[in-house]
């Protein structure tokens, strides 16, 4: 009875899913992937609402606190850096439209555009910018995405109204990076405690939108901003939809209550045998600056000698990753950089795949399977070790579970272990690892110092690898005094070229960013940070008739 | 019976300060930290001093004796801190997602318990008939569903295909005018989150009543009621549903602090603003404050609906009796 019961059950949840859509192919779709420009397509019509997509609730739209994606997506179309970065992530004018640096490198003056104003209409003064810059290099203020960047900040003054000076202790060649930084308003923000700021949930504007309501966990709604000077964004209002489940993403976007999201490999799949979703919507990939890579402990008995190192990499069948799990939107690495950066240097090719050549490279450094065993040993150490990767990563457990396998077959034990974000980063940082499997959130700045610099291990610093090699701390140091961008170039591709020899790590891949967007949405432009995180990114789309 | 009650309000006080103080120590027995939970979508990384600085901010620097007692001498006035993400006051926070999960907590159970009970006690009644039977199975079946997957299997259904009701959310962008219009919205943005939070409930409910009318129905006080004289009404719902209700209000007790403390996966798949997506952000961001003031709220709720349901269990059974 039970049985018949459960198979009706059964039955009728399969009609259920079956309507839904024909089944996807097994064929990969042809994909193309590349950066879409459509600035100069169309006249932008200006009028209606953009619906955009928060994958969750934003910490804080405090623009000096924010650190996750969901704050950053709201506060740029809030608040104006003093710098921007355009699509070519060539620094723009942004708050100041001129800015110059002393010949020693070492200050910085920035003129305030005319005319640049705060939602209130008071214009944007050299004391907000003094006052943002106390607030950024305060310990007491958390403010990582800056405080960062002023290292060595040795005190700003006023020359007039408009024009400030920052000094600094030391010159630095990717300076203009740290000023990519929003300003917050010192009138607004004066005798009270920053860390209980209005700015907090609703940001005081002084760009082309400003926050007209947020409801938690529902939706943060923008209107125009009207002492905005810059050029008018077409879009009267911006909703900003918080919606966790990718899913119902995904539906919402077929239904038109959303006009953009981020997919999964799989989502996007499904979406090229989708007919509604090909009827108002369209999809465009990209490569951005993030790549996934397995990091060894550079200091663990295991992975302490470059040959063992470079031996995992050819170990790991990345073709076939690629191939199978990506179908064809993923592109493999040789170093440090994604391949968009300048500092990549193309000519550098990355480990092939190949066990027997990795066999001999690991007999060369003593591995032996002398007892028999199946499993590798080297002075009495048998090669076996976690490989951590952050919990809830789907590509990331494929990818370990494939090397996992690719390793087995040379005598290596690897197990792979999905750890909690938050305790995740505690074990990188404190360097307590064998292997990680990571992504690496590429950064326009290309300087690694902070990440590859033997000075800079745990558990002080972001190396989490225990990388350490006395040439490449010696070019990283040079390339961050270097004023010449061509002589940097250079500088980068050796360290490029140096880091793959060592092969402290496997950069196994950068995936495709994969994004939907609904076919109304004109003036859409890609780049190499993606479709937002540039100037004026989503504040230039517009909406266009469709036929 | 006030002696009781006093001795009992009194003993919740040293129950509660171990619930909070256990779940103190457990979030910071638990790996990690503020510093290192950031980016767990961007995957941007802070340094170990902007990571120092953020702990010394916070007082997390300080001994952890002194960190308890600050948080019992703040929770003594009522004040719960503030939020390490957005730095507003615990209980705004809280106060601001409540109203949603008590609304679709509060009418789950309530449609739970309108159908559980009469569906129930109906079972009882003919126990072992084709009815009762085949009632009782798809009960079963409904409290094996895992919620996710019958979310996923509603809105196909609704959402979906006949484009009755919404996807998501408590009320569409713009609400439509006049009021009777917005509350038929807002009715038919609850329809599928209230429709999932209540099967299982149900279920369970159903089986529960279904299971100990039948054992009270065939005691010998109902026979020896029937055989007094009283109708089958009266035997059924004046003796043998009353001797029922107790294992009911048991059960009650220990289901109605879960009305406090939200479905993650439901308000996740609905975008419902309730306090179980607040708990679960909270607890991945380790945004501590957040996570005492929630743990608080539900211990209270949990320590007041027991006490409640003793109360009651005196009022449904006069053999019980308080010293």
């Amino acid at each position: 009875m039970l049985d018949r019961r459960l198979a009706s059950a059964l039955a009728l949840a399969a009609a259920v899913s079956a309507c839904r859509r024909p089944p996807a192919r097994p064929s990969a779709p042809a994909a193309a992937i590349g950066f879409l420009d459509e600035s100069a397509q169309g006249v932008p019509r200006p009028g209606g609402t953009l619906y955009r997509r928060l994958e969750g609730e934003p910490a804080t739209l405090n623009p000096l606190l924010q650190t996750d994606d969901s704050s950053s997506f709201v506060i740029a179309d809030v608040a104006r850096n003093l710098i921007d970065l355009d699509k070519n992530l060539q620094p723009v004018g942004g708050l100041c439209d001129r800015w110059e640096a002393s010949p020693d490198g070492r200050t910085w003056t920035f003129h305030l555009r005319d005319g640049a104003a705060w939602e209130d209409g008071t214009p944007v003064t050299s004391r907000d910018a003094l006052f943002t810059l106390e607030k950024a290099t305060d310990p007491k203020v958390p403010a990582f995405l800056f405080s960062s960047g002023l290292e060595g900040f040795d005190g700003a003054e006023a020359v007039d109204d408009r024009t400030f000076r920052v000094r600094f202790r030391t010159p630095y060649a990717f300076r203009v990076y740290s000023f990519v930084m929003p300003l917050v308003c010192a009138a607004r923000n004066a005798r009270r405690d920053f860390l209980a700021s209005p700015d907090d949930r609703a940001p005081f504007s002084n760009g082309p939108y400003r926050v007209a309501r947020w409801r938690t966990s529902e939706s943060i709604d923008l209107v125009r901003n009207p002492h905005y000077a810059g050029p008018r964004a077409p879009f009267d209002r911006v909703v900003f939809r918080i919606l966790p489940d990718a899913a119902q993403a995904y539906r919402a976007l077929e239904r038109g209550e959303i006009d953009e999201m981020r997919l999964s490999t799989d989502q996007w799949r499904a979406s090229a045998s989708d007919p509604n979703f090909a009827r108002c919507c369209r999809t465009t990939l990209f490569y951005d600056l993030s790549y996934f890579y397995i990091g060894y402990n550079n200091r663990s008995p295991l992975f302490s000698d470059a040959p063992t190192r470079r031996a995992m990499a050819m170990l790991l069948d990345r073709g076939r990753l690629v191939r199978d799990l990506f179908f064809g939107t993923a592109r493999i690495l040789s170093g440090p950089w994604a391949a968009d950066s300048p500092a990549y240097d193309p000519s550098v090719a990355p480990y092939p795949f190949d066990p027997a050549a990795a066999r001999a490279l690991l007999a060369q450094a003593g591995w032996k399977d002398s007892d028999g065993d199946g499993v590798l040993e080297r002075g009495g150490k048998r090669f076996e070790f976690d490989l951590l990767y952050g919990a809830g990563g789907a590509s990331a457990r494929q990818v370990c579970e494939v090397f996992k396998s690719d390793l087995e077959k040379a005598g290596i034990v690897c197990r792979p272990r999905a750890v909690e974000w938050a305790a995740f980063t505690k074990r990188m940082d404190a360097g307590d690892f064998e292997a990680v499997a990571s992504v690496w959130s590429g950064d326009p700045n290309p300087d690694l110092y902070g990440y590859w610099a033997s000075n800079q291990g745990p558990p002080n610093g972001l190396n989490n690898l225990s990388y350490a090699n006395p040439e490449v701390d010696r070019l990283l140091n040079e390339v961050r005094a270097e004023p010449d961008a061509g002589r940097r170039k250079d500088l980068f591709h050796r360290i490029h070229r140096l880091i793959h020899d060592d092969a402290p790590a496997t950069f196994v891949f950068q995936s495709a960013q994969k994004y939907a967007l609904s076919r109304s949405i004109g003036g859409l432009v890609s780049t190499p940070v993606g479709l937002f995180h540039f100037w004026p990114d989503s504040t230039a789309w517009w909406r266009r008739p469709v036929p | 019976m006030t002696a009781y009650l006093l001795r009992r309000s009194l003993l919740a006080i040293p129950t509660l300060a171990g619930i909070v103080l256990a779940v103190f120590l457990l979030m910071r027995i638990a790996p990690g930290d503020p510093a290192s939970a950031l980016g767990r979508a961007s995957g941007r990384r802070v340094s170990r001093a902007a990571a120092e600085a953020m702990r010394r901010t916070y007082g997390l620097d300080r001994p952890i004796g002194a960190q308890i007692a600050e948080w019992f001498g703040r929770a003594a006035r009522l004040d719960f801190g503030r939020s390490f993400q957005d730095h507003r006051p615990v209980s705004r926070r809280i106060a601001e997602a409540l109203p949603y999960t008590l609304a679709l907590n509060v009418l789950a159970l309530l449609l739970a318990l309108a159908i559980a009970v009469p569906l129930g006690v109906a079972q009882a009644r003919r126990a072992g008939s084709v009815f009762d039977r085949v009632s009782g199975r798809i009960v079963f079946l409904l409290y094996s569903m895992p919620s996710f997957w019958m979310a996923m299997i509603l809105i196909t259904v609704f959402a979906v295909r006949l484009e009755w009701l919404p996807l998501f959310g408590v009320a569409s962008d713009p609400p439509p005018a006049g009021w009777g219009a917005a509350l038929a919205d807002r009715l038919a943005h609850l329809a599928l989150p209230l429709a999932c939070l209540t099967y299982g409930t149900l279920a369970f409910l159903t089986r529960l009543v279904r299971s100990s009318v039948a054992e009270e129905l065939g005691r010998e006080y109902v026979v020896a009621a029937r055989a007094r004289g009283a109708s089958e009404s009266q035997a059924l719902w004046g003796h043998a549903f009353r001797n029922a209700l107790l294992p009911l209000i048991t059960v009650m007790g220990l289901v109605v602090p879960g009305l406090l403390s939200g479905s993650v996966i439901v308000e996740q798949i609905f975008a419902w603003p309730g306090l179980g997506r607040l708990y679960f952000d909270a607890v991945q961001a380790r945004d501590y404050p957040v996570v005492l003031g929630l743990t608080f709220l539900t211990a209270v709720a949990t320590l007041a609906a027991t006490f409640a349901a003793d109360v009651l269990y005196a009022a449904a059974d006069p053999r019980v009796r308080y010293g």
